[in-house]
């Protein structure tokens, strides 16, 4: 049988070191491994042990998959380069790690007592459910101890969230509030040559320079680990110091990933750098691929096999053999005797990995995606705020002295009053500050609750997620605004892949707690299109364990924002608050001058629960399901109906798209026998596919209709009423439905 | 390197261990008995030969720290060397307590008579000295399997006044505390019956090692004993806060620790074991000398993580029936022929 490139790398390992010459050996292990390095032999050797484990690691992936045991075979061989950079690093400074991370993860497992990394790795590739971060979900290196956020990395998406814990890092100079790290900390975040070139890679260094040019502490240390490869993709020679070597405010370092020593030195002076100026870093290592892509990459397929072998003869851990021998710290036979005994030891904790249980039913494997513990939840709501600091905040004029108004203004209200009751809670995003938003939803708030608190971004909604989610590892409570809904979508998966994949993948020990704002919909008046009057919404309903609230008066606004924040508290919950752009200002509801669209400010309202709609009209003739801006239109129609035919409309609103108010739902449904579900968002994804289903498995088995938005780009101008839910429709619909009885 | 050699983890056990049963068991005239004997006359105390060929097992001289300390050191080394290198290839050692000093020289990292040297003056300091005492509650149900409510009793008692989490014994739970804390312990900590005992339990004549009632002794030990020769382990060390001190350690670091931390910070014996199981997956874990006490809290821990698909005391009885036990007693002849010579 043919040998592995496994397998000849680890013969080759064998026997150069094997011809290595002995030299006499040195005790005095607090000297520097090479003439002028600060690296002690003593830390070298601990290097070589890590490299050595993380081989092992791979070469028992690679065994295990054979026997069908082990699901994850991307190796970290030819990085190994890394665990001089963990060296360099604290245990404390946060890591976001890529997916060749097996040295540093290792190298920061020996700095913590107690720590297993090579066990944890090995549990990991067998899915086990005894993996200590994601409890068989996924192959992540992640550990709560080590301050290793899992995630998969795969495309980039995992540099926003670190720029984001970087850049929130030192503002508890400005925020009452403290993460749990010690002062000096910083972020440090590594990907590969191919994953620089993702726009989330290139969003997110771009958003710490940016910030680092007005002088924001953005301490973050960036490590390139560059092996020449995507996948199959040659990256070109000088391109990564081409595309970073000059960004404004990040300091580049360029060393050599195969030389420990040159590794080390060099993180060390891209760690300090970071640690006391607080700017970022862009640590650029030099390394190679060893053992193709993954286990079923065969790179001979595109790679020629001169320059496999070639790379092959460089392989870093000979390299730190031969440093280690020649400087006289271990003799061949020393190192050998190490390599084979974590050669044994691996195989013995793989073999005891195989045999550890794994997710077996449905239950456990969703228990951590998104709990909501709904009493916890309300007792937060009805948590009541400090008097005296909302006096301070607010001044003499309380919200609550005020006359009834609008759905924007209250939300300001609400928004205020969270930031008095949560001192670790923070607003920001595009114009948040001293323009107070687009629609002046956070009018005011900066100024009364200081820019270190309420403060725009630059205009990159990747960043703003990113922020939101590193702000929530460190503790804080974020509230970032999407100015609109179709700039969400560029930015979707900082949602979907990150937000609210962490207490997925970390078994709930990690959590990013977060209320995304965003301002969506159609119908506003002398303005939309496509751009700023998006109506879809099925990209967010399909992610696990999202909350989505829409409501649809400023009553409800404030209550289910309260809700939110509260389950963001209790639970680590990540919401979406999407706010109905055409509603922001509306003052009536059936005619001019009615004013049933606002109301006066409750500073202690009734608590609504997740996923609790409300009937906003009793009637027995038919049921209108609906939200947002389909709410107002019903209960308009509904009145003109009852009043000019006769007609008993009940309309019930959701409230909530995820999750949806399912019993209610039915039960509102039952009690007419025909109901009509008038959904603004788009015919095919829309909501009301969603709630015909629902209604549908909950075994309801009356008449069913719907009026939706046409599967169309909203235009601009009045031309969008011609694909969007008008009145008309809802009245027809209804008078189809009913008509022949009445 | 025999592919049939038994990968072992060897614990070694702490003070108290030396037992009525063990009287008789150093008889063999073992040079390392021997030698230990000649340093105990030279310091003009009873030997390790006259305290094994006692008569009688008597609490005043075979529990006392002075004589039980090294008492339970000889009968461990005294094990260890005659464990048959090829039969079992020790990869790493760990201890509890004291046995961590024996663990020391197990490992390599002290040679006989500085261990020895290590163990007898910490001993002999509990000469009429004894600081406050060690009490055992047990965490466990009767099934071996953690108990919430008594871990949490534990906690509770945890935060009374001059009370301090000593040793996590796998198991058992050892609390220290000034006499005063000690009274109201066995006074109002709520009494369970585990096995045929009933709890808490004082450790008669032991000092409250392992918390801060102990800063005075570890500074004393810094004078006296920081001569002490420690050389880098040849076999893996594992401390008790999980730390494994390797071929390449820091001999300062291991001094250090050895006379500050270990002395007055809480011995976490049950990670110092999961550390030992997760990083080295040894065949068997063997307990030398009068370890057979170290049995139950090894035991315990491998339930508590599942080591080899144990979950309870059945599952525990039925692994050390097999031919393979995941625990070597010496103390126990079956099983020790497994392991010597």
């Amino acid at each position: 049988m043919a040998l592995s490139r496994a397998d000849i790398v680890d013969k080759l390992f064998v026997d150069r070191v094997s011809a290595l010459e002995p030299r006499e050996l040195r005790s005095d292990l607090t000297s520097p491994v090479r003439e002028g390095a600060s690296l002690t032999a003593r830390q070298a050797l601990g290097i070589f042990e890590t490299q050595a484990s993380s081989r092992h690691l791979d070469f028992t992936a690679r065994r295990l998959k054979i026997t069908g045991d082990s699901f994850y075979t991307i190796s970290s061989s030819g990085h190994e380069g890394s665990a001089a950079v963990a060296e360099a690093l604290r245990p404390t400074d946060m890591a976001f790690l890529h997916y060749r991370s097996g040295s540093f993860f290792v190298q920061r497992g020996r700095q913590v007592p107690g720590e297993s990394p090579l066990f944890d790795v090995l549990l990991g590739m067998v899915a086990s459910s005894d993996e200590p971060i994601a409890g068989g979900r996924h192959k992540v290196f992640g550990s709560k101890p080590l301050n290793i956020p899992p995630q998969t990395s795969t495309i980039g998406s995992h540099l926003p969230k670190a720029v984001g814990a970087a850049a929130m890092m030192d503002r508890h100079q400005r925020v009452q509030f403290s993460p749990e790290l010690p002062e000096d900390s910083i972020v440090f975040c590594n990907f590969g040559d191919a994953s620089s070139n993702h726009s989330t890679s290139t969003g997110a260094i771009n958003s710490a320079c940016w910030a680092a040019h007005q002088n924001l502490p953005v301490p973050i240390l960036f490590l390139c680990e560059d092996n020449g490869l995507g996948i199959s993709v040659r990256t070109p020679g000088s391109w990564v110091e081409s595309a970073y070597a000059h960004r404004p405010d990040m300091a580049y370092f360029r060393g050599d990933g195969l030389d420990i020593v040159d590794a080390y030195e060099t993180a060390l002076d891209a760690v300090n750098y970071v640690r006391t100026t607080r700017k970022p870093g862009f640590l650029h290592l030099k390394l190679i691929r060893l053992l193709g892509h993954a286990g079923s990459d065969v790179q001979q397929n595109y790679h020629p096999l001169s320059k496999i072998q070639e790379d092959e003869a460089k392989d870093p851990l000979f390299q730190t053999a031969k440093l280690l021998v020649e400087g006289g710290w271990a003799t061949p036979k020393q190192l050998l005797d190490l390599y084979e005994d974590l050669r044994v030891r691996t195989e013995a904790l793989g073999k005891e990995a195989v045999s550890r249980p794994k997710l077996m039913t449905r239950e456990e494997v969703v228990a951590p995606m998104a709990p909501i513990d709904p009493d916890a939840i309300e007792n937060e709501v009805l948590r009541g705020i400090d008097a005296d600091q909302r006096g301070e905040f607010w001044g003499t004029r309380l919200p609550e002295s005020d006359r009834p108004r609008h759905m924007a203004m209250q939300l300001n209200r609400a928004l205020g009053d969270l930031l008095v009751k949560y001192p670790e809670s923070v607003i920001f995003g595009e114009d948040v500050a001293k323009k107070g938003g687009v629609y002046h939803v956070t009018a005011d708030l900066s100024k009364k609750a200081g820019v270190g608190r309420v403060f725009n971004t630059l205009l990159d909604e990747q960043t703003i997620l990113g922020l939101a989610i590193g702000a929530g590892h460190l503790g804080y409570l974020p509230i970032p605004e999407i100015q609109y809904l179709a700039y969400l979508h560029n930015a979707e998966d900082q949602l979907r892949g990150e937000a609210a994949t962490m207490q997925f993948f970390s078994n709930g020990q990690f959590k990013n707690p977060m209320v995304v704002r965003i301002a969506g919909y159609a119908y506003q008046k002398g303005f939309g299109g496509h751009y700023h009057n998006d109506n879809s919404v099925a990209v967010l309903r399909d992610i696990p364990g999202l909350i989505i609230a829409s409501p649809s008066r400023g009553d409800d606004a404030v209550s289910m924002l309260r809700t939110c924040m509260a389950a963001a508290r209790v639970n680590g919950t990540v919401s979406v608050f999407l706010e109905p752009i055409a509603l922001y200002m509306t003052k009536d509801l059936h005619e001019v001058g009615d004013e049933l669209w606002r109301v006066p400010y409750e500073p202690q309202s009734s608590h609504i629960a997740i996923g609790e709609g409300k009937t906003w009209r009793e009637g027995s003739d038919i049921t209108i399901l609906s939200w947002a801006n389909g709410l107002w239109m019903s209960l308009r129609v509904a009145e003109r109906l009852e009043r000019e035919h006769g007609i008993s409309v009940r309309v019930f609103d959701l409230r909530w798209l995820a999750p949806f108010p399912i019993e209610q739902m039915l039960e509102e449904s039952n009690k007419t026998g025909k109901v009509l579900v008038v959904d603004e968002t788009r015919a095919t994804g829309g909501v009301s596919e969603g709630i015909f289903t629902a209604l549908i498995e909950s075994g309801f088995t009356g008449d069913l209709r719907r009026v939706a938005a046409m599967d169309s780009i909203i235009p601009l101008g009045d031309a969008a009423n011609l694909v969007l839910v008008q009145e008309d429709q809802i009245e027809e619909a209804v008078l189809e439905m009913v008509g022949g009885e009445k | 390197m025999s592919s049939a050699r038994l990968r072992a983890l060897v614990v070694c056990p702490g003070r108290g261990s030396y037992g009525k049963f063990q009287l008789g068991s150093l008889k063999n005239g073992s040079p390392i008995i021997s030698k230990l004997d000649a340093f105990r006359a030279s310091l003009n105390r009873p030997t390790i030969t006259e305290l094994d060929s006692a008569e009688r097992y008597s609490g005043l001289k075979h529990v006392a720290g002075e004589n039980a300390s090294l008492l339970t050191f000889a009968a461990t080394a005294n094990d260890v060397s005659q464990l048959d290198p090829e039969k079992v290839d020790v990869i790493a050692v760990a201890g509890n307590s004291m046995g961590f000093y024996t663990a020391l020289y197990a490992s390599g990292a002290l040679d006989l008579m500085e261990a020895a040297r290590l163990v007898e003056t910490m001993g002999d300091r509990q000469r009429k000295n004894v600081i406050g005492g060690q009490v055992l509650y047990p965490i466990v149900d009767e099934d071996w399997v953690e108990s919430p409510s008594q871990k949490s009793t534990v906690q509770e008692v945890l935060t009374w006044e001059n009370t301090f989490e000593s040793i996590s014994l796998g198991g058992t739970a050892v609390i220290g505390g000034d006499t005063e804390a000690v009274r109201k312990i066995l006074r109002d900590m709520p009494k369970i019956i585990h096995g045929l005992r009933e709890y808490p339990v004082q450790l008669p004549l032991h000092s409250a090692f392992h918390t801060p009632l102990m800063n005075e002794t570890s500074d004393w030990a810094h004078s006296v004993l920081s001569d002490l020769s420690i050389r880098a382990p040849k076999i893996p060390l594992v401390a008790g806060d999980g730390r494994i001190f390797g071929r390449w350690a820091s001999t300062d670091e291991i001094l250090d620790y050895t006379l500050g931390s270990q002395v007055v910070d809480p011995y976490d014996f049950s990670k110092s074991i999961k550390s030992a199981l997760y990083d080295y997956a040894p065949d068997t874990v063997v307990l030398p000398g009068p370890g057979d006490t170290m049995g139950n809290p090894v035991a315990t821990i491998m339930i508590k993580i599942g080591w080899r698909g144990l979950r309870d005391k059945a599952d525990f009885i039925e692994a050390q029936r097999s031919d393979s036990p995941v625990i070597i007693s010496m103390t126990r002849e079956n099983q020790r022929s497994l392991v010597v010579i």
